[in-house]
């Protein structure tokens, strides 16, 4: 926020500033309050120091806090008595105090610490004298804070360090086309303009800006890659560096922003990044070279290369990877992370500065190849202009000559890249303009909400035309222009209207009204719909008989569970089947819509053919099934198909059953189902699907109760029925029905679907035109021993003509019975 | 191995052969005397006959395995019976089969909710087209203006499969809806000729390769919604979805916009609701915040239009993607987002027509 605030003066309160930034830039992830966090500490003097009695590193220290503190225990001479193991505590020097009462800020979230005063080794110590760590401002923790003689003595470390401030962590998944949104003067400049007020970038960033230097080093940069992937390569030899901590200040602006510091050369390359979303390096320059000269190539690697890089971890470079390099080695991971070979430390007197650009293509895949995710990748793979280079590298040269006094820049600036195309203006009609956003704005307004973050822009003859500024790659079309100004502008500014339009019909598939209706007849029957994923394991796969051959499989799953895609709906149903029964449920009906898929089929289209499914388990445990139902579970899944059929006007009477087999559609099932106990099912020439039992196989390993089975229907197939299917209205008679039962007895083999077709011929033979009948069966029965069936149907006839007599509905029958 | 050794080893084996179909225990005939009697003459023979005659033991014994776990398998065997009937023989009329209790019977919250939210859609005049479960990379993110190799690719986390398209790259399991965006624009754009709109919605299934919690699961479902016409603007969109989610949640809603980043809308925006459930006091389902993020959304970017053969100087169009378990979630203040996988039916019946819960 400060940092926002040190580039703009911005009259705003926290608390608007933050829900404005929500409204207009981004979702906000954390905000952190700075101030409470260190609103105790306060800068004292050490008076005296002298080494604890009995141990043999804690000093009894005085302090001297120009009486700011008031609740807390002095001397006569109103010093303040604290006990410090710090190896580097001594009298005479400036440190950061922590009075009790206050927590250590490095604790604050995590557990906090609350300061005391308590006894050590019998000397009373009030609060603490504070290292980096404990102040969370670095990773220092071999000594405590040692500030300069001239800050002020009782002043709070707040105001010292400008720590009254806001840290809010926004989140960067909308900037992924704002390059510029990643270094902090960009947002200054979004909050500058969604505040509809004047930005104006700071002196030092503008592009036309050139570094004197006239040092002897000699620096030759051949950029091979300017054309395909480092557009630009800047760099600068700098001598006469003393590397150090940086200033206190910079550490803690690092801190805040989640960066470690390291040493000042490395901080200030960080801290010009965090500002201007430019990436920068340093490299130690005798590490490089022993000579007065250097040559710096950017190119491919070589076959087999490799780099240590500064996390040192070791990278096998790849072919499409950038590489800076010397003539005899690689030194640096373009665009990525500087090799550990050249790394800057305490002993570093002279460094190469770089600032270049990198392609974001090559950087993204570079980054996924070698599985290197830096703060440097993040920004680069936005797409950063090559335009900002000069005055970041002169900006950070700036840096370092005001942190290291006598640094000299030792080299000629090299500057090696493509040449940059002039920035093309885009224009926009103010029609299209005012269609997107619903209304017409004056002409004044659009050019304040552009010029106020800096995007030149004009109007003549009804068209709006702006110059990107030399830090924006993103506005290249008339959208972005519109985007532009709508979202400066705001969106909840913009008139909410609903579209005005023709009215027409809307179409929805018949296939989802089928799936639909289906859903609310099953319910309607008592069953539950679950849905189970489309990606299932080998194992299942094996035990319901399925090919592994000829299902997707994903390549990178997330786990071994999830790698097939499904190729029939029942085995993931019967997954669920045992834990439901264990749960309590005795009975169950449990069915699914979903899509399957073959590799081996295509569409008309040449896309993987989707097979739209509908499938059903129905099961029972063992002792309940005794309870309710007698015979085979078949039954019971052949029922509810019955049921689904005629809800949607397609009558069961027509199903026909053949035996499940290899060289059928379903073939591969055969191991799924349990022979004889299990058909293919089909109405006509549509092979609607299968029904059946399970193999003994599958019932034992996934602990199917013994009264258990299921269907799988492709609804693509019974679509297609239902199209056909008319209304399933008869007109009434007028004249009574009559009803008589007949039974047959045939040879056990004869089959139902046999006997049937053959009643339903003799029906149609005998039946006088004016008469109207149907026959259901309402028994069979089968002596034990005997091997004839005895197939009992109820004959219902009437007329519409007249009443019909006793004799020819005897007739009927006993032709029927024959 | 001489022809003794031959023979006395097919005279064992008839005899057990008979033996397993005779007795009951057939495994006893794995252990019986005549086997261990075999494998006891083996120290006794010459060196030379060992092996062989051992390995003609050994097989015996793997024949009569498998020959006790095919008798087993034919008893345990369920008779055969006629797939083509209602019912079974002599079964009593009251044990025939029948349908469970239908306030037992439910169908998925999910899909139920998909429904009413169709409804609300269909009346507003949109069409509805389902999308698919496997796609391609053209759909996924070349149609909707990814480039290849775009780091906003890495924004979706998307399963890929091993077989490969004839251009080989793998096929898609989609990572959002908008895979259908470029079917939907070339199926429909001879509205645009009659001066309709091009209004549609898409549900579908989608993937994502992330890490399973409570809120997050590998598999869920959105609804895409597009419009395309003339003179369509950024406040169409909002009104639109403010229309459909005072429908749904059946009260007066606030809505508020943020910028947001996709390839494929420009401009793009976030969308969020005042909760329904607090009227903006703050509850649980907004964690106390009063507001809902609930959808990504925005104007259809030129070059989606474009890849569908639509002028983007004369129309513009909107699109969002919003998730249903979010909705559905937040609705029945269910704790857990993969409840809805589980087939759990603790869960499931809760969710009954006859309960009046949907």
């Amino acid at each position: 926020m400060q940092a926002v605030a040190g580039v703009e003066e911005l009259p705003v309160n926290n608390d608007d500033l933050i829900a404005k930034i929500g409204a207009q830039i981004g979702a906000i992830e954390e905000i952190t309050y700075l101030k409470p966090i260190y609103e105790a500490a306060v800068i004292v003097k050490i008076i005296d120091c002298k080494p604890l009695e009995g141990s043999d590193h804690l000093h009894v220290c005085l302090l001297d806090d120009k009486k700011t503190v008031k609740q807390v225990k002095r001397q006569d001479d109103n010093l303040i008595q604290v006990v410090c193991g710090a190896p580097n505590v001594a009298a005479g020097l400036t440190v950061v105090w922590l009075p009790p009462g206050s927590v250590v800020p490095s604790s604050v979230g995590k557990d906090p610490f609350i300061l005391s005063e308590r006894p050590i080794m019998g000397i009373v110590s009030n609060g603490m004298i504070a290292s980096g760590k404990e102040l969370a401002i670095n990773d220092d923790h071999s000594g405590i804070v040692v500030l300069n003689d001239d800050v002020e003595i009782g002043s709070y470390l707040v105001d010292y360090l400008n720590l009254d401030d806001t840290v809010i962590d926004i989140e960067n998944k909308m900037f992924t086309h704002r390059p510029d949104l990643f270094g902090q003067l960009g947002v200054a400049r979004e909050i500058s303009g969604i505040y509809g007020q004047k930005f104006s970038s700071p002196s030092w960033y503008t592009p036309e800006v050139s570094l004197d230097s006239r040092g002897d080093f000699e620096l030759k940069v051949d950029n091979r890659l300017k054309d395909k992937g480092c557009p630009r390569f800047m760099a600068v030899a700098i001598g006469n560096i003393k590397v150090a901590p940086s200033p206190l200040w910079l550490q803690s602006y690092l801190s805040r922003t989640g960066i470690r510091p390291i040493n000042n050369i490395v901080d200030i390359t960080n801290y010009v990044m965090m500002v201007t979303g430019q990436p920068m390096h340093a490299y130690d320059l005798s590490k490089i070279t022993q000579a007065k000269k250097v040559n710096i190539t950017i190119r491919h690697p070589k076959a087999n290369e490799e780099l240590s890089l500064l996390d040192l971890s070791l990278v096998k470079l790849n072919k499409g990877d950038i590489v800076i390099a010397t003539d005899d080695r690689a030194i640096g991971l373009g665009g990525i992370m500087g090799g550990k070979n050249s790394e800057v430390d305490q002993n570093t007197t002279a460094i190469l500065l770089e600032c270049a650009n990198f392609d974001m293509y090559t950087i993204r895949r570079s980054s996924f190849v070698n599985g290197i995710f830096s703060e440097a990748v993040t920004r680069f793979t936005k797409g950063q202009s090559p335009r900002q280079c000069p005055a970041v590298l002169s900006y950070a040269v700036h840096l370092i000559k005001e942190i290291c006094p006598d640094s000299v820049l030792i080299s000629k600036v090299a500057d090696e890249g493509a040449p940059l195309d002039d920035l093309q203006d885009v224009s926009v009609s103010l029609d299209l303009l005012s269609k997107y956003l619903g209304l017409e704005l004056p002409e004044p307004e659009i050019i304040k909400l552009l010029t106020n973050v800096e995007i030149k822009a004009k109007v003549e003859s009804g068209l709006l035309s702006v110059t990107p500024p030399f830090w924006r790659t993103d506005i290249a079309a008339a959208e972005d222009i519109i985007e532009e100004v709508a979202r400066l502008r705001g969106f909840d500014t913009l008139p909410i209207e609903l579209p005005s339009r023709k009215v027409t019909p809307a179409n929805v598939p018949a296939l989802l009204e089928l799936k639909n209706r289906i859903r609310h007849i099953l319910a309607a029957g008592g069953a539950n719909e679950l849905l189970t994923y489309s990606f299932i394991d080998e194992q299942l796969m094996n035990q319901s008989g399925q090919d592994i051959g000829r299902s997707f499989k994903i390549a990178n799953a997330l786990s071994p569970d999830l790698r097939y895609y499904r190729t029939g709906l029942v085995p993931g149903l019967l997954r669920k089947v045992h834990a439901n029964h264990k749960a309590g449920f005795a009975r169950l009906a449990l069915f699914e819509i979903g899509k399957t898929h073959f590799n081996d089929q295509t569409d008309s289209e040449g896309m993987p053919y989707e097979s739209e499914r509908f499938a059903l388990i129905v099961s029972a445990e063992t002792k309940v099934a005794k309870d309710f139902y007698q015979g085979p579970a078949y039954y019971q899944a052949r029922y509810y198909l019955d049921y689904l059929l005629r809800s949607i006007n397609i009558d069961p009477i027509d199903l026909i059953f053949n035996n499940l087999v290899a060289e059928s559609k379903w073939g591969e099932l055969t191991k799924l189902y349990q022979k004889g106990r299990s058909a293919i099912v089909s109405i006509g020439s549509h092979q609607l699907g299968v029904i059946g039992e399970f193999s003994a196989a599958i019932q034992r390993s996934l602990k199917l109760p013994e009264f258990c089975a299921g269907l799988e229907i492709d609804l693509d197939e019974l679509l297609s029925l239902v199209n056909h299917a008319g209304a399933s209205y008869k007109q009434l008679s007028r004249y009574p029905k009559v009803v008589q039962d007949l039974t047959i007895s045939v040879d056990q083999d004869k089959t139902y679907q046999e006997i049937r077709q053959e009643l339903t011929d003799k029906l149609n033979n005998n039946l006088a035109v004016d008469m109207n009948a149907n026959f259901s069966l309402i028994d069979i029965y089968q002596a034990e021993g005997s091997e004839i069936k005895n197939w009992t149907f109820r004959l219902e006839v009437d007329s519409y003509e007249r009443t019909l007599t006793d004799a020819e509905v005897n007739r009927l029958v006993s032709e029927l019975s024959k | 191995m001489n022809q003794d050794l031959i023979d006395e080893i097919a005279l064992v084996r008839n005899k057990l052969v008979a033996r397993i179909n005779e007795i009951e225990d057939k495994n006893s005939v794995l252990r019986s005397v005549e086997i261990r009697a075999l494998y006891a003459r083996i120290p006794e023979l010459a060196q030379d006959q060992k092996a062989e005659f051992g390995k003609a033991v050994n097989d015996l014994r793997n024949e009569l395995v498998d020959l006790v776990e095919a008798s087993r398998e034919e008893a345990n065997k369920l008779p055969s019976i006629d797939v083509s009937a209602p019912f079974a023989l002599n079964t009593e009329h009251h044990k025939r089969p029948t349908l469970l209790p239908a306030e037992w019977g439910s169908i998925h919250p999910l899909l139920a909710e998909l429904e009413k939210i169709l409804a609300i859609f269909i009346s507003m005049g949109f069409s509805v087209v389902e999308s698919r479960e496997i796609d391609d990379d053209w759909h996924m993110f070349g149609s909707l203006n990814f480039p290849e190799g775009h780091p906003a690719r890495d924004d979706y986390d998307t399963f890929m499969t091993e077989e490969t398209d004839e251009r080989s790259k793998p096929w898609i399991a989609p990572a959002h809806t908008s895979t259908m965006q470029n079917r939907i624009l070339k199926t429909y754009i001879d509205k645009l000729g009659k001066g309709e709109p091009i209004a549609v919605v898409i549900p579908g299934r989608v993937f994502r390769n992330e890490d399973v919690d409570a809120r997050h699961d590998h598999t869920f479902y959105q609804l895409e919604g597009v419009f395309v016409g003339r003179d369509v603007s950024v406040g169409n969109l909002i009104a639109s979805l403010k229309t459909f989610l005072e429908e749904y949640y059946k009260t007066k809603i606030e809505v508020k916009s943020q910028p947001f980043y996709f390839p494929f809308t420009e401009p793009s925006l976030e969308f969020a609701i005042s909760c329904p459930f607090c009227d903006k006091k703050g509850c649980h389902v907004c964690s106390y915040s009063g507001w809902i993020e609930i959808m990504g959304c925005g104007s259809i970017h030129p070059n989606v239009l474009r890849a569908a053969d639509i002028d983007p100087e004369q129309y513009q169009g909107f699109a969002w993607g919003v998730g249903i378990e979010r909705l559905v979630m937040m609705k029945y203040n269910i704790e857990d987002i993969r409840l809805f996988k589980s087939g759990r039916l603790d869960f499931l019946r809760q969710f009954s027509a006859a309960k009046g819960v949907l």
